[in-house]
């Protein structure tokens, strides 16, 4: 009886071709469009460039301009240096050309139109210059040429103070976190197909539910028959997203691609789980379950940084324990714990955070769906 | 008036779910508020650091004093992978480790290698602490050459770079940033939420009365399309005028600020917006889609105009190309009407103007297209009307 359920519940999911089509073209359409939006922000923005600025009274000769000079010179050039008079200077200014105007007058000092990172680092290179100033300066006082000599030889020796022993990630950029939060959306959608079947068990929900209700068949068998044909179809629809993604659109997941699809696969009955437990709590209409469930879903969207790339960040520093338990932000995690570590010890934290929900969400749902009886309907 | 009264009977029995769509996507659009922040006078960028300080010499405190200047230093994380996400997710921008001999070997004249750094992004913000770093050892090892003493040098070299640099901000004309920022944020975000909530709302709605029985029931009346037609659009929009209002009186009070000056402006545009949503809506809902579908059609407009328009992402991020598609975007000219609001581009009233024009003329073809789609429909029927 089981497996009679069973093919019917995955043909009745495969003759949803309206929602199939849909589950399937969601991923597809919303992960082509990040990919426009995001596909170049993080090597266009994020990585360090040469900053533009323009150079104003800049003298030939000067230790000043042999300063600016070497930051503009070679393939690593902290500075794109365009010197300019005044007048110029603030035209590339104001049409965004340049970040700042560095002006060489008794001190060096910066103008600039906006605050930023790039502007930081132009009130660095130039607070460095007057420290070149300040520190010849004294070594002028002293009357001691030899000592003058070697200060300078100091000020121009090449420094370089940092060792890095930076984590190594497969892919460090930020903007793949977008992706993980599409598949964890993508599997949170299938709270739908598990509301319905918690939905069409109910005789006071729909008539199927009715029907299946005055059938002899235990009610576990056919409710489980039915959840576990709805994750064979979310299951299949969180594989294609998850190929559509890494080899249409060549997005780098890092880690392994096995336990990638595996925790896609797993995440998509999480979503199940989630709308079986949702669909059977309370005798509310499947509209008002539909919309707690959809917006339950984008709250935890938003909560993972599904719209706002940061909030994950945001919420660890002020309330951690929301990333612990919000699903969406478990099941992305998963996907930046295998790009991001080399041991799977955190990946399989995720994964066991994963199992546990799923396990009490059908555990509940099961508990809130027993015993219930139509007396009329 | 009978359509119109059937359709909002439709929508009143609809009002629960509509309350739990506008509390939680209000909620959604209060927090997005609240985890950006804003700035006005000249400032360095605050960097998040983590310093570990493993010498504890008074060179090794000079360094972390010149790193803490203007930064936030941050207390060492809990474990490594703490650590690790805190980079990745830029709570923290750079961590670095002071090791146990780094006076030692600063005052032997060594220069490299002298700190362990962490970081996962090779961006502005490593560039910047690694000149930094670099700049104290550099001085530090000039004022070494003078006064010949460690602590003297580190001390000389604290002062020094203590030292205020002289920056100017230049602005082009009087920005508009003050109190109403936050409220302009609210207002940046405002096409996300009005687009769940007007496209979860109305579409049901709008489906019910276009399934067969109604309509054949419609169609056998004595209503003439055009009027039923109207008397839809005026419902919806009454519906649409009425989620609008809740959410500019709500983002006003919430935030603490009046509407006054070019803050009306923002208002106009966030009303045809609202329009605009209420036709896609109506558009949308002329294919007639399950309720379960509208949720994932109104998701992939929500999220990919919002995306590709710079809702989500500043627009002075996105590439030119991108920003080429995205003007064939309502949501492309409602962000850069607040923009120029809120300063980021040059403020231009006859700009302002145009790109509320544009978004008024999405609406008008959109209703043109709603109505077309509808007669196609209306021909199509097995039960032509009668004449």
């Amino acid at each position: 009886m089981f497996l009679h359920n069973f093919k019917y519940e995955l043909k009745m999911v495969l003759r949803q071709r309206e929602f199939i089509m849909w589950l399937m073209l969601f991923p597809i359409a919303l992960g082509t469009l990040f990919k426009v939006a995001f596909g170049s922000i993080y090597s266009n923005n994020d990585m360090f460039k040469s900053i533009p600025v323009a150079v104003v009274n800049a003298q030939e000769g000067t230790v000043l301009n042999e300063i600016f000079r070497s930051l503009g010179e070679g393939e690593d050039a902290a500075l794109a240096i365009t010197y300019a008079d005044e007048e110029w200077a603030k035209e590339l200014l104001f049409d965004g050309k340049v970040s700042g105007i560095i002006v060489v007058d008794n001190d060096v000092s910066l103008q600039v139109a906006g605050k930023g990172i790039k502007q930081s680092i132009l009130e660095e290179i130039v607070s460095r210059c007057n420290m070149y100033q300040e520190v010849i300066g004294q070594a002028m006082i002293t009357g001691d040429e030899t000592e003058l000599r070697k200060v300078i030889a100091e000020l121009g020796k090449e420094v370089n103070a940092c060792r890095d022993v930076s984590p190594a990630a497969d892919n460090p950029d930020v903007y793949v976190q977008y992706f993980y939060n599409l598949i964890a959306m993508v599997a949170i959608c299938g709270s739908l197909t598990g509301l319905h079947v918690a939905t069409s068990s109910q005789a006071n929900q729909s008539e199927l539910g009715a029907r299946k209700n005055c059938s002899p068949t235990p009610k576990f068998k056919h409710l489980s028959a039915a959840f576990l044909g709805s994750c064979v179809a979310q299951g299949v629809s969180m594989i294609l997203c998850v190929t559509f993604l890494k080899f249409v659109l060549q997005i780098n997941f890092g880690g392994n691609l096995f336990l990638l699809y595996a925790a896609a696969v797993l995440s998509g009955c999480l979503g199940v789980a989630l709308g079986f437990f949702g669909g059977s709590i309370g005798r509310l209409k499947y509209e008002i379950k539909s919309a707690i469930l959809l917006s339950c879903s984008m709250v935890m969207c938003f909560l993972s940084g599904l719209m706002v790339g940061n909030i994950k960040g945001f919420l660890a520093e002020r309330m951690p324990w929301v990333n612990r338990i919000n699903p969406v932000a478990i099941i992305s995690d998963s996907f930046y714990c295998l790009n991001m570590y080399s041991d799977y010890r955190r990946f399989f934290t995720k994964v066991l955070g994963m199992v546990i929900y799923i396990t009490a969400f059908i555990v509940f749902g099961a508990l809130f769906s027993r015993r219930k009886k139509y007396a009329s309907l | 008036m009978q359509v119109s009264k059937a359709f909002l009977k439709i929508l009143k029995s609809k009002f629960p779910s509509a309350v739990i769509y506008i509390v939680l996507f209000f909620l959604v659009g209060m927090m997005m508020t609240r985890t950006e922040a804003t700035e006005s006078a000249w400032e360095k960028t605050q960097l998040k650091l983590v310093v570990e300080d493993l010498d504890d010499t008074a060179e090794s405190r000079a360094l972390a004093e010149i790193l803490g200047k203007g930064n936030k230093v941050i207390p060492p994380l809990a474990s490594e992978d703490d650590l690790t996400d805190a980079l990745y997710y830029t709570t923290v921008d750079y961590a670095v480790t002071i090791p146990a001999g780094f006076a030692e070997r600063l005052a032997a004249g060594e220069t490299d290698g002298l700190l362990e750094t962490r970081h996962i992004h090779e961006s502005y913000a490593t560039a910047n602490m690694k000149m930094l770093i670099d700049k104290f050892v550099t001085t530090y090892g000039a004022y070494m050459e003078l006064t010949g003493s460690s602590q003297k040098s580190a001390t000389q070299a604290v002062r020094t770079l203590s030292d205020e640099t002289n920056v100017v901000m230049l602005q082009k004309e009087e920005s508009t940033k003050s109190s109403s920022d936050l409220l302009l944020i609210f207002f940046r975000y405002m096409p996300y939420i009005l687009l769940c909530v007007i496209l979860n709302m109305l579409c049901p709605a709008l489906i019910v009365m276009s399934k067969k029985d109604i309509r054949f029931r419609t169609d056998c009346s004595g209503i003439r399309p055009s009027s039923y037609t109207m008397q839809i659009f005026t419902s919806s929009a009454l519906y649409v005028g009425a989620i609008w209002l809740i959410f500019v009186i709500a983002g006003s009070a919430l935030n603490g600020v009046m509407y006054t000056g070019k803050l009306w402006l923002v208002v106009l545009n966030s009303l045809v917006f609202s329009l605009f949503s209420g036709v896609l809506a109506l558009f949308i809902a002329e294919f007639a889609p399950s309720e379960t579908v509208v949720n994932l059609m109104t998701q992939l407009c929500a999220l990919g105009m919002c995306f590709l328009c710079g809702v989500f992402v500043d627009q002075a991020l996105l590439g030119s190309g991108v920003l080429g598609v995205a003007q064939f975007l309502p949501a492309y000219w409602y962000v850069r009407v607040i923009r120029m609001v809120n300063g980021d581009i040059p403020f231009n009233a006859g700009e302002a103007a145009l790109a509320i024009g544009i978004q008024a003329g999405f609406v008008v073809v959109l209703i043109l297209l709603s109505v077309l789609v509808r007669r196609a429909h209306y021909s199509s029927a097995p039960r032509k009307r009668m004449a």
